[in-house]
């Protein structure tokens, strides 16, 4: 089911949450909003479920207009990011929540619900927890009951609010790749919220990237990484070196982008290493350059590191890089 | 965004019942207490400013009002260096029978206050339990000023403690130990380190107990014997003004405890907020 | 230390309890169980129970009612209504009674025009419940506000997106989350409206077998140096408070909770 919201403008108090964000998310995609906290992506999430109302603006699921239907009447499944488990029902009772709840006919029967959660908890991995307690379970156990809670009721789109956020980092890329595996036989709309570039990079077939309650570019993740819009999607998807700056425009360079030399070459300009940092297979040097200049971080494979020591003079040039006038940073 | 600077009114809420609970809750708080309090103020006001100034500077009255806020002062002193010694002993030690005594100090606010009253009177009578030998020692505790006092600790005891207790836990002994690792003695880590911690919620709790006890009725009418100019306390003069149907010097005297109380609880609460601040706690 | 605890402990909490019991039984079980049998006692039990159930269940739903309203939204004047629930903790009970005296006395505001339609509050069983519920006014509110506010909406929103209603949202997934709170205000409540003295006996009148509650009676039968009836009388409320820190002390444990 595909989502269209339309100049969805939201105020909290003084504060803008959204202004003027206008989005369409294809059916069947997994779409990331990205940006850093407080820019509006939550917001934008809970607008979509219904959590929210917007102050201006509609929005449709598949073509239909629900801006002001409640979160329960959308279709919709919404994962929290600290996971909202009911703490006093068991994993089965949370994941038959929604089935139970329903009125009059459209309540399946008692051996129809618990086929259905059964089949979910398995999907999830878990039906062996089913009569455990959400605390007894571990973070990533319990953020996929919440996700077997919010398929039961059958969503056709499915909202997760940074859904690996309060999980650690190997747990994070563990889930990471169950999702787009699971995205991948489902097909269900997904639209996910996160802070995490990596994450958005790794598994979202379209980037939104917020800034300041705006949406400031949206694309598949490789047009978004290579052809950044702007300075400030420049630098919030990787390091970024200031190479040159002037009162209009400003030259933006990815530290693995820098060549280093230890002889002149045409283009290349004069540093010195200032300190260097072995990271696993990479090596981090900070350079400094004369004059005014800011300084640079360059990121080389470890191996090739060798040829160069701290103090020495080297010649850098940028193999890539990217201009933004100032004023859209 | 969970984080917003202020979370303020939606146009629609999306959580249901606010218009339905808050009507409620509104309705019935305006039924049962504020509509009640305004016809406290009014019947006061029937005397007009000379008569309501009369009616509260009366010598029986001021010497009520007096009994009333000193006994009350009292004992809310005296529960701070007992609520601590309690408090502390809960937290810190090992003693045999804790959770009995944890439980315990609730008995003064489960108890009703007529009970109490009956019952601190009859072990403090001259001829009580303990009245008996404090009278041969030249001592005379009920139907004085001094049984007023123990009546008040007793009901105040347990606001003094609840208030210590978690704030002790959460202290810890690092604090502690540290000042110990840099040379100061038990007794200068008492006074320097341990007790300016303890110093908001000793406030929180003596506060707590001097707004529970100021108005205190049924714990005290027992054991006070209620003599005018001594050891009459001023609900009971209210209650007095009443059997004589004067309705007006009754709200007029009640109207002056209120002031009182909220006078006195404004000015603890920005004390303890000056005190936390500090504290940073 | 310890000893110094212990000696207070047992000087200002245990030795009273002790002489409540030791008293009321000083002749021996026979005038105990006859003190409890009169008819004003009895009558005193009944219209005691009445009170604590109209005054409890109406200050439950309140609390309820004020704790999803400023503990689930912000609204303008929410610190107002904060600090106007706990008012009436800091008045003192007689003045709680009087104020239902000015009220709805014979002299009061409203006296004229109950008389005219042969209504009586004051010196009458509502009196007492209406002064009682002043009372306990906050006791269920000031356990569940902090309570509810520290769960946030989160487990509400949830139950919403999962196409709950209101209602359902409510029963299924906001009581249970509460229920220990709620159970430990209600105690509080019904422990404090049992015994509550000052203010029912400014409203009561003392009207033996009719609006004579518990605490009342017992201090009409102490001033009539009827010691062992009064303390008879006095030992059941005691029990009572014992029980009362008997399940405060269960729902501790079981919740982990520390003190209020």
């Amino acid at each position: 089911m595909s989502i269209d919201v339309t100049q969805i403008g939201k105020q909290f108090g003084t504060f803008t949450a959204l202004s003027d964000v206008t989005l369409h998310v294809p059916d069947g995609q997994l779409v990331a909003l990205l940006g850093p906290s407080g820019s509006g992506k939550t917001t934008l999430l809970r607008v979509i479920a219904g959590l929210e109302t917007p102050d201006t603006g509609r929005v449709h699921l598949a073509g239909q207009d629900v801006t002001h239907a409640g979160p329960g009447e959308r279709g919709i499944g919404f994962v929290f990011q600290h996971y909202a488990l009911f703490k006093h029902m068991t994993v089965f009772e949370n994941v038959a929540f929604g089935l139970k709840v329903k009125r009059g006919a459209a309540r399946p029967t008692a051996a129809t619900i618990r086929e259905k959660v059964m089949r979910l908890l398995s999907l999830v991995q878990l039906d062996w927890a089913a009569a455990r307690y959400p605390s007894q379970l571990s973070g990533g156990q319990r953020q996929r009951v919440a996700l077997a809670r919010a398929l039961a009721v059958e969503p056709r789109v499915l909202l997760l609010d940074e859904p690996f956020g309060a999980l650690d980092a190997a747990v994070r890329q563990e889930l990471r790749d169950w999702l787009r595996q699971l995205h991948n036989e489902l097909h269900v709309t997904s639209v996910f919220v996160t802070h995490d570039q990596e994450e958005a990079l790794e598994i979202a077939d379209r980037i939104v990237v917020f800034n300041a309650g705006r949406i400031e570019q949206e694309g598949t993740p490789g047009d978004v990484y290579h052809h950044p819009a702007s300075a400030f999607t420049y630098r919030f998807l990787g390091r970024a070196n200031v190479w040159q700056t002037d009162a209009r425009e400003q030259t933006l360079v990815r530290p693995h982008d820098l060549h280093l030399s230890p002889e002149p070459a045409p283009g290349a300009v004069p540093a010195q290493i200032v300190r260097v940092h072995q990271v696993g297979p990479t090596a981090r040097l900070e350079l400094s350059r004369a004059g005014d200049l800011p300084s640079l971080e360059a990121h080389l494979p470890a191996r090739d590191v060798q040829a160069f020591q701290v103090g020495q003079q080297v010649y850098v040039s940028p193999t890539a890089q990217q201009t933004y006038s100032v004023t859209s940073s | 965004m969970t984080t917003l600077p202020s979370r303020r009114q939606a146009r629609r809420h999306v959580l249901p019942g606010l218009p339905l609970t808050l009507g409620y809750a509104t309705l019935y708080l305006s039924l049962i207490v504020l509509i009640p309090l305004a016809a406290l103020i009014l019947k006061a006001a029937t005397l007009g400013a000379d008569g309501f100034l009369d009616a509260v500077t009366s010598p029986r009255v001021l010497a009520a009002l007096r009994v009333s806020f000193f006994t009350a002062l009292a004992a809310s002193l005296i529960n701070v260096p007992i609520g601590l010694t309690i408090a502390w002993t809960l937290t810190r030690y090992r003693v045999p029978g804790r959770r009995l005594i944890d439980a315990l100090i609730d008995l003064p606010f489960a108890l009703p206050t007529a009970v109490a009253g009956i019952t601190l009177t009859t072990l403090l009578a001259p001829n009580g339990w303990l009245g008996a030998p404090l009278a041969e020692a030249g001592i005379r505790v009920a139907y004085t000023p001094l049984g007023i006092i123990v009546a008040l600790t007793f009901i105040g005891l347990p606001f003094v403690v609840r208030s210590l207790q978690p704030v002790l836990e959460d202290l810890g002994p690092e604090p502690e130990e540290a000042a110990r690792s840099l040379g100061a003695t038990p007794t200068q880590t008492f006074w320097r380190v341990t007790l300016p911690a303890l110093y908001p919620a000793l406030l929180s709790g003596f506060t707590l107990a001097l707004a529970r006890t100021v108005g205190e009725y049924g714990s005290v009418v027992f054991i006070s014997g209620n003599l005018p100019f001594k050891t009459e306390i001023a609900p009971l003069l209210i209650v007095g003004k009443l059997e004589q149907y004067d309705y007006a010097g009754a709200a007029a005297v009640a109207v002056a405890m209120l002031v009182i109380s909220v006078a006195l609880l404004l000015a603890a609460n920005t004390a303890q907020a000056r005190l936390s601040r500090r504290g940073e706690r | 230390m310890v000893t110094l605890t212990l000696v207070l402990v047992g000087l200002l909490l245990l030795l009273p309890l002790l002489l409540v019991f030791i008293t009321a039984l000083r002749s021996g079980l026979g005038p105990y169980l006859q003190a409890l049998q009169l008819p004003d006692t009895q009558a005193a039990v009944r219209l005691s129970l009445l009170t604590v159930l109209i005054a409890v269940p109406l200050n439950t739903v309140f609390g309820v009612s004020a704790a999803w309203a400023t503990a689930k939204f912000d609204f303008p004047g929410r610190s107002l209504l904060l600090t106007l629930i706990d008012l009436p903790l800091a008045i003192s009970p007689v003045i709680s009674g009087l104020v239902y005296v000015l009220l709805f006395g014979r002299q009061g505001w409203l006296g004229p025009w109950l008389e005219a339609n042969d209504l009586k509050i004051i010196f009458a069983p509502a009196g007492i419940i209406l002064a009682t519920t002043f009372v306990t006014f906050a006791y269920v509110a000031r356990e569940l506000i902090p309570v509810m506010q520290a769960q946030g909406r989160d487990d509400e929103e949830a139950a919403l997106t999962l196409g709950a209603s209101g209602w359902q949202t409510f029963m299924r997934v906001t009581l249970p989350n509460i229920r220990w709170a709620l159970l430990y205000g209600v105690i509080m409540c019904n422990a404090r409206a049992l015994g509550e003295f000052g203010a029912v006996s400014v409203v009561s009148g003392k009207i033996r077998g009719l609006t004579n509650t518990l605490p009342l009676h017992v201090e009409i039968l102490y001033n009539e140096y009827q010691t062992v009836a009064a303390f008879a009388v006095a030992s059941l409320l005691a029990l009572f408070a014992l029980l009362t820190l008997a399940l405060k002390a269960l729902i501790e444990a079981r919740t982990g909770r520390a003190h209020t």
